[in-house]
């Protein structure tokens, strides 16, 4: 179809063009959306590409008395026989020009509905590197005239999990904004994309925490899409093929994830998923199988990791800190525990006075290691994770971990556990995945991949603004965002509440997804860059909607992606 | 690159003296405060209309009922001529000193179409300028002289840059300098270009057929076309008055002393009180300078008073219509315009008095939104002050 223009720039002693925006004028009735590009011709033959960032409608009347006055006076039922004159006007943000000439454009020029190739041209989506799926946009929708366009959206690697950039942010209200699903479909990308990629030449593993119900606990399992028996056959068949498609139009394969290794929270002699979500008759199918694993700490390996129990506990005079020092160090009997058992018993000799070996250490006083004992007591103490030793079907964090491979999608299940022992776990992984990439297990003989990308959910639990300086749990999350991307160790993250992360883990972070939030959310000044009508925008996507940041897209993207392919479990 | 009055001065043998330069239009300027002219009226009949009638006629059920069944009004074409007048030099022949005025003049129509306005091609936009006669040495050959001027002017490399030309050259009158200033003498013949082109505009529509009973034309303001001294066709409306068929004029501002009672008195009160949605009855009228015509002239309140407006006048509109016909010309019972029609048209309008341009025209009471429209389409052709006396 011959392209139409839809109208012509506006510059007025008000509102005039500038090198950044412009504004146009269109018929009131012609449907455009908020991120639809449009073009305009330029100076030198060349054009200018601009991002429509809100649309507005006026008329000729001066004032609200001019309506009602119109109106015979307040007289509802009045029909005139001629409408009112109005227009709508269109804002509009440059985003680039063919031949790099960014003066403004002038008054009257017509303005172009983009054709599908100059849309990936002016979103920088023509890009030879960009070869990352992540999602797709939808433009023209319902706009007369035109067909809609529906493109693929595909990231530059190089930005995602580095060496240019590193670090994904996904951020939106809990249910609706689907971020576990963004995220895996990005990670199901990324294992689509490095598959036959040699670990020499920069394999990826990833390492994934299940935080919810059952949410990833099957994601080897295909997604038979009857939305929890609310689809029949034939929907679930047709809602299939349509997903398929969505995932074959941007190259990607429509099986689960492969290679996949569950670590479970060991459970109870009888009641072995008492810690997990899992049936008992769904972890004994995963550990018959091979592909999932119980796990526990032990006294004399995981000591050291103690501080991670005290994550989020205020340590303002640093007992605590001293304590775990005094510990490790083997003072006070403590190399002659060997399990935790007889760790305990040590610990509460030293809450009192008179047995405590440390009569002579004046530094930490009985009441530091009565509060210590409290903490580390509620956790430890019968608990089916803390055992003297890792053996038969049971397997160390550590152990499991150092022997990750390229294309392994190892999935860290703490949704049945509580607070302080998911902080404990995802605190111990991300010092292995750290020590893995940092070369401390090579005397073991392991061979990481190139790149271990970590996804968290809730990370607002461990890097939130509130978060004590000194929480272990957040140095370390620093350390991966601000040092991963040159080690290989890259953080997926997702929160409720953006404005609530840490500005240093924000701020390392090059790619970001916003999902649906609410507005006292963007009332905040994480979103002071945002313009207005995105803000909106942000408070009424749908489930599945995204608007992308990234530092090789010349302006914010609104995509959408698929369902995902892997089983998806009832939430109770 | 020299101006167009230093060509103007170098061609005549004036001497420009490039005077201040501004826009009537931000000064006050002598003009008619009313559209119609009171002492012209020859004679008032009450004959007007095929039923006449001896008090006003109520036709709020008729326009409401005509704005529920929303058939497509009658009224469909809605034309308005503008100018922006301008002072732009003084010239001297003579040793006597005289102003020169610029002019952009435009005409439009639009037609109405489901309720939306859109303008009929092609609208009118003209550049002129008025010089005193004395410009012309011989004075023997004025058109040929004056278009000889307008084609060496034209090649002015100020005009052709911005893609410009002067439509007419026109000349005022110096003798008599008694009888009016020199300013409203150049004025008028800007005015009387623009009356020249709305005539040749209603007789283009009418020859294209486009009038009928069911598309009438309103034109703003009154039909009273004074006959020009002219060749043209246009010069005299006794020559194309049949193109006045289906055309009303409807004046926002007019002289309440011309509305007169069955003796020939002033009878404003008559407007005063006419109350809301009633028309007068219709009178048929002679004035002195179009002694060939008559024109029918009833009147409407819009809006009421003292309610919706702040004087007597405001919210009423006069009405004129040319009488063509034989039926319309003739006197006597049965002749005139159709009183059904009559009352369609005054309904029609009664309808137009909404929407509205308050806020934005002072008299948005009087004035009929699709007019407004029209004029605002014709002014915001207009080259900006700025730019147009930056040519001079």
């Amino acid at each position: 179809m011959e392209p139409k223009p839809i109208g012509r720039v506006i510059a007025t002693e008000k509102k005039p063009t500038s090198v950044d925006t412009f504004a146009f004028w269109t018929d009131s009735k012609l449907i455009l959306n908020p991120f639809d590009i449009v073009r305009v011709d330029h100076v030198n033959g060349s054009r200018s590409y601009g991002v429509i960032e809100d649309i507005s409608h006026i008329t000729d009347a001066s004032s609200f008395l001019t309506n009602y006055i119109s109106s015979d006076f307040g007289d509802v039922e009045v029909t005139p026989p001629t409408f009112r004159v109005g227009m709508n006007f269109v804002d509009a943000k440059i985003i680039c020009n063919t031949k790099g000439i960014y003066i403004p454009v002038q008054s009257d020029e017509k303005v172009w509905l983009a054709d599908e190739s100059e849309i990936t041209y002016a979103l920088g989506l023509d890009n030879k590197h960009c070869v990352l799926p992540s999602g797709f946009l939808e433009m023209y929708e319902n706009t007369g005239g035109v067909e809609k366009v529906v493109i693929p959206v595909k990231l530059d690697p190089r930005f995602v999990i580095g060496p240019e950039g590193a670090h994904l942010n996904i951020s939106g209200i809990s249910g609706l904004a689907a971020k576990t699903s963004y995220a895996m479909f990005l990670l199901k990308a990324i294992q689509d994309s490095y598959r036959d990629v040699k670990p020499e030449d920069g394999g990826v593993a990833f390492v994934l925490f299940n935080v919810k119900g059952k949410d990833l606990m099957g994601v080897h399992l295909p997604n038979d899409f009857t939305d929890d028996g609310k689809n029949t056959y034939e929907q679930a068949e047709e809602e299939r093929n349509e997903v398929h498609a969505l995932y074959e139009k941007m190259g990607l394969s429509t099986t689960p994830f492969e290679h996949v290794q569950y670590l479970v929270p060991n459970g109870e002699f009888d009641r072995t998923a008492c810690s997990t979500f899992l049936s008992e008759t769904e972890l004994k199918e995963y550990v018959q199988s091979g592909i999932a694993s119980q796990y526990v700490f032990t006294y004399e390996k995981d000591k050291e990791d103690l501080d991670l129990l005290l994550s989020n506990v205020d340590d303002s005079n640093q007992t605590l800190d001293a304590i775990q020092e005094y510990i490790i160090s083997g003072a006070g009997g403590f190399d002659q525990c060997n399990d935790w058992e007889s760790f305990l018993s040590l610990v509460s000799k030293h809450c009192d006075p008179a047995e405590s070996p440390n009569k002579k250490n004046k530094d930490i006083p009985v009441v530091s290691w009565r509060r210590f004992s409290r903490i580390i007591r509620k956790t430890i103490e019968n608990s089916p994770l803390f055992e003297r030793d890792a053996r038969d079907t049971t397997v160390r964090l550590e152990d499991k971990l150092r022997q990750i491979q390229s294309n392994d999608v190892v999935v860290v299940d703490v949704a049945n556990l509580g607070e302080i022992m998911q902080s404990f776990v995802f605190g111990d992984v991300v010092r292995i995945i750290n020590k893995l990439q940092l070369g401390e297990y090579d005397h073991m003989g392991a061979k990481p991949p190139k790149k271990i990308i970590i996804f968290i959910d809730e990370l607002n639990k461990y890097a939130s603004t509130e978060t004590p300086k000194n929480s272990p749990i957040l140095r370390q999350i620093l350390d991966v965002t601000e040092r991963g991307r040159s080690l290989g160790v890259i953080l997926f993250a997702a929160e409720q509440f953006r404005s609530s992360i840490h500005d240093r883990v924000k701020g390392n972070c090059s790619t970001h997804a916003y999902g649906r939030t609410n507005s006292i959310e963007t009332s905040k000044a994480d979103y002071r860059i945002v313009p207005d009508t995105y803000k909106n925008i942000l408070t009424r996507l749908s489930q599945g909607e995204y608007l992308i940041q990234n530092p090789i897209f010349r302006s914010m993207l609104k995509i959408k992606f698929p369902k995902p392919l892997y089983k998806q479990f009832k939430q109770n | 690159m020299s101006r167009i009055m230093e060509d103007i001065a170098d061609i005549t043998n004036g001497r420009s003296f490039q005077s201040y330069k501004y826009s009537f239009s931000s000064v006050r300027t002598p003009s008619p405060d009313y559209d119609d002219n009171p002492d012209e009226v020859e004679s008032w009949a009450r004959d007007g209309e095929t039923m006449p009638q001896n008090r006003s006629t109520d036709l709020r059920d008729y326009a409401a009922e005509l704005a529920r069944n929303r058939p497509v009004p009658c009224l469909q074409f809605f034309l308005d001529g503008s100018r922006h007048v301008y002072h732009v030099d003084d010239i001297s022949y003579d040793s006597r000193v005289f102003p020169v005025i610029a002019g952009q003049v435009g005409v439009a129509c639009c037609r109405r179409i489901d309720g939306r306005m859109q303008a009929i091609h092609p609208t009118i936009r003209k550049l002129v300028v008025s010089l005193p006669n004395k410009c012309d040495k011989s004075g023997r050959y004025p058109e040929a002289f004056l278009s000889n001027l307008r084609e060496i002017l034209n090649n002015n490399p100020r005009l052709k840059a911005k893609g410009l030309s002067l439509d007419g050259v026109l000349t005022y009158i110096t003798a008599n300098p008694e009888k009016g200033e020199f300013r409203d003498r150049g004025i008028a013949t800007v005015q009387d270009y623009m009356i020249n082109e709305e005539k040749a505009m209603v007789d283009s529509l009418a020859q294209r057929g486009l009038l009928s009973q069911t598309a009438y034309l309103v034109k703003d303001g009154s039909l009273e076309y004074q006959p020009m001294k002219s060749e043209s066709k246009y010069a005299n409306l006794k020559n194309f008055k049949n193109s006045y068929q289906y055309v009303i004029g409807v004046s926002k501002s007019f002289n309440p002393e011309n509305c007169k009672d069955g003796r020939g008195n002033a009878n404003a009160r008559a407007i005063i009180e006419l109350p809301q949605f009633h028309r007068t009855p219709v009178a048929r009228i002679r004035v002195k300078r179009i002694p060939d015509i008559e024109f029918a002239v009833w009147y409407i309140r819009l809006r009421k008073f003292p309610d919706q407006t702040k004087t007597p006048f405001d919210g009423v509109i006069k009405v004129e219509k040319i009488m063509v016909t034989d039926r319309e010309t003739r006197r006597g019972h049965g002749c005139g315009l159709d009183t059904d029609d009559v009352d369609m048209i005054s309904a029609t309008l009664i309808n137009e008095r909404c929407p509205t341009c308050y806020g934005s025209d002072l008299r948005y009471a009087n004035h009929l939104y699709p007019i407004y429209l029209t004029e605002s389409y014709i002014k915001s052709l207009y080259l900006g002050t700025d730019v147009f006396l930056s040519l001079f």
